[in-house]
């Protein structure tokens, strides 16, 4: 019994896998929930489609800047992917990176307007 | 392949559903009279926790009871009202009923000495507390209820009068279990809530003479969010977002039981594409919640090579949930009355790769675990249920199974969806209640898990993404589905669309009572680790 388990240990070798730092290094299928990220600026200032089917209030229309601003706070985000599915615009998609750390919270926030990510 | 034949049945079709409202006092008896057949079984029992406006104040009163007779196929929603005021019936009852301030949050809890007791009663009447109803205990009559009770009263402040162990259980930053053996040799060991590993917090009493367990007290509640509560108001679709993280290892499960009772509740008619893509997702889950608890059994008995493989085949099995429905633990796969997202085409070809190969692995080791005499000896005697306590507390799941008792929900409820995928249900041969009857289970159950996902794959070529309109904006509904720990339950009540109650029953729920009798009898403190993979609980599930 002991020759069994002995051999069947070495017998399947070392897996080593390397860690997926892109989504689509180690997974090979597009969409796998990581977080979302904003393509490029809303278009459509009237839309609140994003910030209703948002479930945490990750998702929010900055009023006092430019119409078009939109917050992103991903350390809110529970990665349900309402809004990558729902936006009409296509603003939002899963980012590329499956992990993101931050020093400070405050950094999981993005703003988009205008064209520039701040 | 074998096409799968299955039935054109949706879950509960061609079962009978009867709502009963009686006296408080009545409802309990009859609950009691029916649990006392073999063939009945409590599905949920508690009040109904919404305290929102409308609707929701008026069950908040209400005690729900929800029995499933399997052989009349019929599930009977008990309901009893408990606002009578003891207060009217005789001024005794001051006296005979804790006291709460609902409103404040605190409570004053019954103190010990007579003296204590009536002086916090006098300090309570003069600062206008009120006096809280009764009603008749359940747990009195059936186990099963012993800790849904005293989180009950703990919560509303009914007292379940005549119930044989009533403290607090949801704040163990403030009460504490009590050590109960006393005299020399006899040693109190506290664990916890600070646990190795990634184990959730839980705080174990220990009162042992020598190596001996004498008695074993569980703390749980530590990550009590109150999930019922928070869902309250929301629509029914944030709230299974809520619903799937009640604990991430049975995300699919308590998706299901909610996303069934969801669409019971607002009349949504969910297709049999949906159903099955439930059903896959479900045993998905079971198969790497089952290889998981094989290797925490092979690591508390020190078979390293065996836990490796299994943790390894566990890990594979993930990154296929990931690849298949986009989240390891499955997170957003179920969904309420549509169909998954899911590209079945590639999710099929990727399966149906995969899958034999982990299986081969997987049943190798298993061969050579149970070939190896030093881990049958460790898990031969070791925790044993035994079949009565299993009936009187409700246990369900491989540790019910493994008493011979034949409680698996996907053969009694579910049995008209499930009897074309080639499931049955896996009682123990032996049913002697120990490790090694619920590692046989599981053992066995892994083989049909792996069964039914081959069996189903070829019906779900199509994808449908059909989205039904809800028919009715207000309902009750209950949804039962079978996780790898046992039976989940989900009671829903809904007005204009939003959840206005929603009680949910894991399948930990019923099993951690029984944890502690099956640690004390006759087992020593290093069987410990064994039992507690052996029973594979979930604290999140408990305390939700």
């Amino acid at each position: 019994m002991r020759a069994e388990w002995l051999l069947s240990g070495l017998a399947s070798g070392r897996v080593t896998t390397t860690y997926p730092r892109q989504r689509e290094q180690e997974l090979s299928r597009r969409r796998w929930n990581s977080v979302p990220t904003m393509n490029g600026p809303c278009s459509d200032t009237a839309c609140r489609e994003c910030s209703k089917v948002c479930p945490t209030e990750a998702i929010t229309r900055v009023e006092a800047q430019r119409d078009a601003a939109l917050r992103l706070d991903v350390g809110a985000c529970i990665a349900c992917g309402r809004c990558v599915d729902r936006c009409p615009e296509g603003v939002f998609s899963w980012a590329e990176a499956i992990d993101r750390a931050e020093v400070r919270k405050e950094r999981f926030i993005s703003t988009m307007e205008g064209g520039a990510d701040q | 392949m074998m096409q799968p034949r299955l039935a054109e049945t949706l879950p509960w079709q061609g079962w009978r559903m009867h709502t009963r409202r009686d006296d408080v006092q009545d409802m309990i008896a009859l609950v009691a009279q029916a649990l006392a057949s073999d063939d009945t079984e409590l599905l949920y029992y508690g009040f109904a926790s919404g305290d929102g406006e409308d609707s929701g104040a008026e069950l908040a009163r209400e005690l729900v009871a929800v029995t499933m007779d399997r052989t009349q196929r019929e599930v009977v929603w008990r309901f009893g009202r408990c606002d009578a005021d003891p207060r009217e019936k005789s001024p005794q009852a001051y006296f005979s009923s804790p006291v709460s301030t609902p409103q404040s949050g605190m409570k004053v809890y019954p103190e010990k000495s007579p003296q204590a007791y009536f002086s916090s009663r006098l300090l309570a009447l003069q600062s206008g507390m009120k006096v809280c109803p009764e009603f008749p205990s359940l747990a009195s009559q059936y186990p099963g209820a012993l800790w849904i009770e005293r989180e009950m009263w703990e919560k509303t402040g009914y007292t379940p009068v005549g119930h044989p162990d009533l403290r607090p259980i949801l704040h163990p930053e403030k009460f504490l279990p009590d050590p109960v053996a006393r005299g020399s040799g006899t040693f109190h060991l506290p664990l916890g809530p600070v646990r190795a590993d990634v184990t959730e917090s839980g705080f174990f009493l220990f009162d042992t003479i020598g190596e001996q367990i004498m008695h074993m007290q569980p703390q749980l509640f530590y990550k009590h969010r109150d999930m019922e509560k928070l869902a309250v108001g929301m629509t029914a679709e944030d709230a299974l977002l809520l619903a799937e993280r009640i604990s991430g290892t049975s995300t699919a499960a308590h998706a299901t039981a909610f996303c069934r009772a969801a669409e019971q509740a607002l009349g949504y008619r969910p297709s049999l594409q949906n159903e099955r893509e439930r059903m896959l997702f479900g045993e998905m889950e079971r198969l790497y919640n089952h290889v998981h608890d094989f290797s925490q059994l092979a690591s508390a008995t020190g078979m390293t090579v065996a836990q490796a493989q299994f943790a390894r085949a566990k890990e594979e099995l993930l990154r296929l949930n990931a690849e298949v429905t986009g989240s390891r633990y499955l997170r957003g796969a179920v969904r309420l009355g549509r169909s998954a997202s899911v590209d079945w085409e590639r999710g099929t070809e990727r399966l149906t790769a995969e899958l034999p190969a982990i299986d081969r692995r997987v049943r190798r080791f298993l061969r050579l675990l149970l070939h190896t005499p030093t881990f049958i000896d460790r898990l031969r005697p070791t925790g044993i249920v035994e079949r009565e306590w299993a009936k009187s507390y409700g246990v369900v799941g491989p540790v019910a199974r493994a008493c011979g008792l034949a409680v698996d929900a996907r053969s009694d409820c579910l049995r008209h969806l499930y009897e074309s995928t080639g499931h049955a249900c896996m009682t123990a041969e032996d049913a002697f209640g120990d490790a090694l009857s619920r590692f046989r289970v599981r053992v066995r159950e892994w083989d049909i898990s792996l069964h039914i996902v081959l069996e189903l794959l070829p019906s779900l070529g199509t994808s449908t993404l059909v989205e039904t309109e809800l028919s009715q904006a207000r309902g009750k509904g209950i949804g039962v589905a079978e996780s790898p720990r046992g039976r989940v339950c989900h009671v829903l009540f809904c007005d204009n669309g939003k959840v206005v109650a929603w009680g949910i029953r894991a399948a930990s729920a019923w099993n951690w009572p029984v944890f502690g009798l099956a640690a004390a009898n006759g087992n020593i403190q290093t069987d410990f680790p064994i039992i507690d993979a052996s029973f594979g609980l979930s604290y999140a599930g408990l305390d939700r």
